[in-house]
């Protein structure tokens, strides 16, 4: 009886989860294997969408690396994560909070020097680098 | 991102750890499985540990040249030395094994596959640790201008550096830019993983409970494909592995230098690993006779964390974890824990049924159950409660974003006390040297 109960709580074990996850990685098995070897820029516009893949593009070819910039939100959600690590290690300025609108843009001084301007807007949206000079 | 590239980041690691298994005493005679699992764990504490340090105290610079001295000279140094072979004694084989190959192996291939083909998506990857590891790449050093200076916009520029300097080497070394290459150091913790629980279940519970909870392990969600698991950039599974391998071989009583390396790197890869590290140090402690064989664990820790405190001395916190000040109020909110964990135990999105079935295992096998590993989760959990209590985010949110990630980091352990519970549900006695009671369990077994 016990060891029933042993060979029972086992198979319990062992199909706990199994339900669950076995469906999601086959899939990822397919997909992964459907995509291995694609081209980083490929992979990027496929996860992410083109228009945000190529606007990081932009951005990376126009600053250079040790670059310094403003990182504005102006979408509903926190893009501007997903921005600042696409451009890193471009360096985005810390101006009292990270969540900065374009609405609290014209209230706060902006820093010394500054030249650019990134403007997150959303998730799947093409980002844009502005001229600091240019941005009212 | 070509194979030869992919290889290259692994064997990075891979390489040095596998030799300093063939270096240290008390894990050279082990089965060439466990020398991987442990050998990566080894590997990435050396290479990543030892840039860590040399480029906050020396300004050692983080180039390919040296990485590859690093990472070369533990193999030197095996390949000179060659200790006398042990003969590892050849088990016969058992088909049962075959089961948590096949399910951990086609578990693992989805996940390597997954992160060879796409790029980081994981919120917290992005936000801390992948950025983190793009800045230290920038500047050659753990001291980066952009971490240190509170000019800069980053998160968490103080949470410990290990695993985004792993994430710098490979892409140095590699010459590349491609992102999906720091994907795969962490992927590569899955089979590690998998790898240990099977070794540190079969001592425990025999071989029909090793292969069922590493088949089962392989099958969680939470671990083998959400991004909080080895699928994202998140230091929590590393953790789990660097906390948990020690911690069991401590117990285990299989010498003190691998634990030792592995206590100082769970301390320098995430913030709760030191009091996680002191936790699993003091539980050892308790029977006298560990204390004078403890020491060098004991000094690891002290040094890793000394370290850590320099390097964080140096840069302006910002954008981190807020904590209120110790108080009464604080104990009624951590009672206010007890139903949001209660719903992640039970979120079957990211943990099947695993939860219940434990709960289930334990209650029946509690008679087996290890006091040492119950008391070590036990802290654990008491830590996790004081957290939540102290941070100022609600405590539904909080324990929500979180539990799901500690429980990642106790899993090795946990899923020691299940093998305990079902070797004894039938009645098998508790393996000799008192799993129960003392520190010790079968020696020679991994």
């Amino acid at each position: 009886m016990k060891r029933r109960a042993r060979v029972l709580l086992v198979l319990l074990a062992v199909l706990s989860a199994a339900p669950f996850s076995v469906p999601t990685l086959l899939a990822r098995l397919l997909e992964g294997a459907r995509h291995a070897g694609e081209p980083l820029l490929d992979a990027r516009r496929r996860v992410h969408g083109a228009a945000y893949a190529d606007g990081i593009e932009r951005i990376r070819a126009a600053l250079p690396e040790n670059a310094e910039y403003l990182l504005v939100e102006a979408a509903d959600s926190p893009s501007f994560i997903w921005v600042q690590y696409d451009l890193a290690p471009r360096r985005p300025l810390l101006v009292g909070e990270a969540f900065l609108t374009p609405a609290r843009l014209r209230q706060i001084p902006r820093p010394k020097g500054l030249e650019w301007i990134v403007v997150a807007r959303g998730a799947r949206e093409a980002p844009q680098l502005l001229r600091a000079a240019e941005v009212r | 991102m070509s194979v030869p590239t992919a290889a290259a980041a692994l064997l990075l690691f891979l390489a040095p750890g596998f030799a300093l298994t063939g270096l240290l005493p008390d894990v050279r005679g082990r089965a060439l499985p466990v020398r991987l699992a442990l050998g990566w764990l080894l590997g990435l504490a050396w290479v990543a540990g030892m840039l860590y340090a040399l480029s906050h105290l020396l300004q050692v610079a983080l180039s390919g040249t040296a990485i590859g001295i690093l990472a070369a000279l533990p193999v030197v140094a095996w390949l000179a030395t060659r200790p006398s072979r042990r003969t590892v004694r050849r088990r016969r084989f058992r088909p049962l094994v075959l089961v948590p190959l096949a399910i951990g192996g086609i578990a693992s291939a989805a996940l390597f596959l997954d992160a060879a083909a796409n790029p980081v998506t994981d919120w917290d990857g992005r936000m801390t640790w992948g950025a983190h590891a793009r800045h230290i790449r920038a500047a050659r050093s753990v001291d980066a201008d952009t971490l240190r200076n509170g000019r800069y916009l980053v998160f968490h520029p103080r949470y410990p550096a290990l695993l985004p300097v792993a994430q710098a080497a490979a892409l140095e070394v590699t010459g590349s830019e491609d992102e999906r290459l720091t994907r795969l150091l962490y992927a590569a913790f899955l089979p590690c993983f998998l790898t240990l629980v099977f070794a540190f279940s079969a001592p425990r519970g025999g071989l029909l409970v090793a292969c069922a909870l590493t088949s089962a392990a392989a099958l969680l969600p939470q671990l083998t494909y959400d991004s909080w698991g080895a699928a994202g950039l998140e230091s929590d599974l590393p953790l789990g592995c660097f906390l948990g391998a020690s911690f069991l071989l401590l117990v285990q009583r299989r010498g003190v230098s691998t634990p030792a390396f592995l206590l100082a790197a769970a301390v320098l890869t995430k913030s709760e690993g030191l009091p996680l590290a002191i936790a699993a140090l003091a539980v050892c402690l308790l029977p006298a006779r560990n204390r004078r064989r403890l020491l060098a664990p004991a000094l690891a820790i002290v040094l890793a964390a000394f370290f850590l405190w320099t390097w964080r001395a140096g840069i302006t916190d910002r954008m981190t974890d807020a904590y209120a000040a110790p108080s009464l109020a604080a104990l009624g909110r951590a009672a206010g824990a007890l139903r949001p964990s209660l719903a992640a135990f039970l979120d079957t999105q990211r943990w099947g049924l695993f939860w219940p079935v434990a709960a289930l295992i334990l209650l029946m096998g509690r008679r087996g159950l290890s006091r040492p590993l119950l008391l070590f989760v036990a802290l654990a959990l008491v830590f996790y409660a004081g957290a939540w209590a102290l941070h100022t985010t609600a405590i539904e949110k909080i324990v929500e974003r979180t539990l799901s990630r500690f429980l990642l980091q106790l899993a090795l352990p946990a899923l020691a006390l299940l093998s305990d519970a079902l070797r004894t549900v039938d009645g098998t006695p508790r393996p000799a040297g008192g799993a129960g009671g003392g520190l010790g369990a079968p020696r020679n077994t991994i």
